[in-house]
């Protein structure tokens, strides 16, 4: 358990087909709000699937294996009109979108 | 057959739950105290690697709640996960309880003929979720019965209350599948074509009309 406490991720664990999967998902089932930078997802990522960007995204993350950090997270606050009750949402940087959800689809639960 | 963890939240699966509402005398429903905020995401994350996640991907998540942390914020696409990691155990007893059982993230009912259901069901997230500082919302747990005389009799330390019950935006009950009053009030302050859209998450039925042309003709 002692490589639990390392702060960086191996991402061989996730093939590139995996990171394109997850990237898909986002694109098409939300996941789309802008990241802390404030850049749309389309600026990133292009507007369409397998576009120049989103390959070109998918390469450089690819390349990341064995030393990919977390980024940090824009936090927004949304209040519900009726009950009047504040709920925080962490947006995180697109990269740890499409890697999180890639590992959650990598997941079979009992 | 029992059912828990709801995956994806369906007329069908609302339907089921309506249905199984009906057959049974009581339903205890209950949810957790700011579930995501309190869970404690890297003991989860340490009990179940090598079991239910391999050693890498705990790593990886576990980089990532480290990060994130404290809790699971709402708002990744994991934090779902490692609460249902977290309830694996929870999820396993919870179908012992009653007859039938359903859990959407945070949101359980357990529905069987026994009044002491509610009793059952805060004992068994003391003992499973307690430990990753997860607890009962007291205030949004109760037992529900059909009828007053068997809420009158009703020798449970947790409230019994008549039915309907709120559940994920529905008011279930006996004879009874609507959209609840909260939501009602949350869908008529949006704009037009947002509640359009909003509506489309309630495609039952109700006395043979859809929903949606319910309030179009409103």
């Amino acid at each position: 358990m002692s490589s639990l406490s390392s702060p960086k991720v191996d991402l061989s664990l996730l093939p590139a087909r995996a990171l394109m999967r997850a990237a898909h998902h986002l694109r098409t089932r939300g996941g789309k709000a802008p990241g802390p930078d404030r850049r749309g997802f389309d600026e990133v990522l292009g507007d369409k699937p397998g576009s120049p960007e989103e390959k070109d995204f998918l390469r450089k993350l690819g390349q990341r294996k064995g030393a990919y950090r977390f980024g940090r997270v824009r936090r927004v606050l949304l209040t519900d009109q009726v009950t009047g009750k504040v709920r925080e949402i962490s947006v995180p940087k697109f990269e740890d979108r499409v890697i999180l959800r890639a590992l959650l689809e990598q997941v079979r639960l009992p | 057959m029992s059912w828990v963890r709801i995956a994806h939240v369906s007329q069908r699966t609302v339907a089921m739950a309506a249905a199984m509402v009906a057959g049974g005398r009581y339903a205890a429903r209950s949810d957790l105290r700011d579930a995501f905020a309190s869970l404690d995401a890297l003991q989860v994350i340490e009990d179940v690697s090598g079991r239910f996640l391999s050693h890498r991907q705990a790593d990886a998540l576990h980089a990532a709640y480290q990060h994130y942390g404290p809790g699971a914020p709402a708002g990744l696409p994991t934090s779902p996960l490692i609460l249902d990691l977290a309830c694996i155990e929870f999820d396993s007893e919870l179908v012992k309880l009653g007859e039938k059982a359903f859990r959407y993230m945070d949101d359980v009912i357990v529905l069987g003929d026994d009044i002491g259901l509610g009793d059952h069901l805060v004992a068994l997230v003391d003992r499973h979720l307690g430990k990753y500082g997860l607890a009962i919302n007291e205030d949004k747990t109760a037992v529900y019965a059909k009828s007053a005389r068997c809420v009158q009799m009703a020798a449970s330390e947790v409230e019994v209350r008549l039915f309907p019950l709120d559940w994920l935006g529905h008011k279930v009950g006996p004879r009874e599948l609507d959209i609840s009053d909260k939501t009602t009030e949350r869908i008529l302050r949006l704009t037009e074509q947002k509640q359009k859209l909003a509506l489309r998450q309630f495609p039952l039925a109700q006395d043979g009309q859809n929903y949606q042309r319910i309030y179009a003709n409103a």
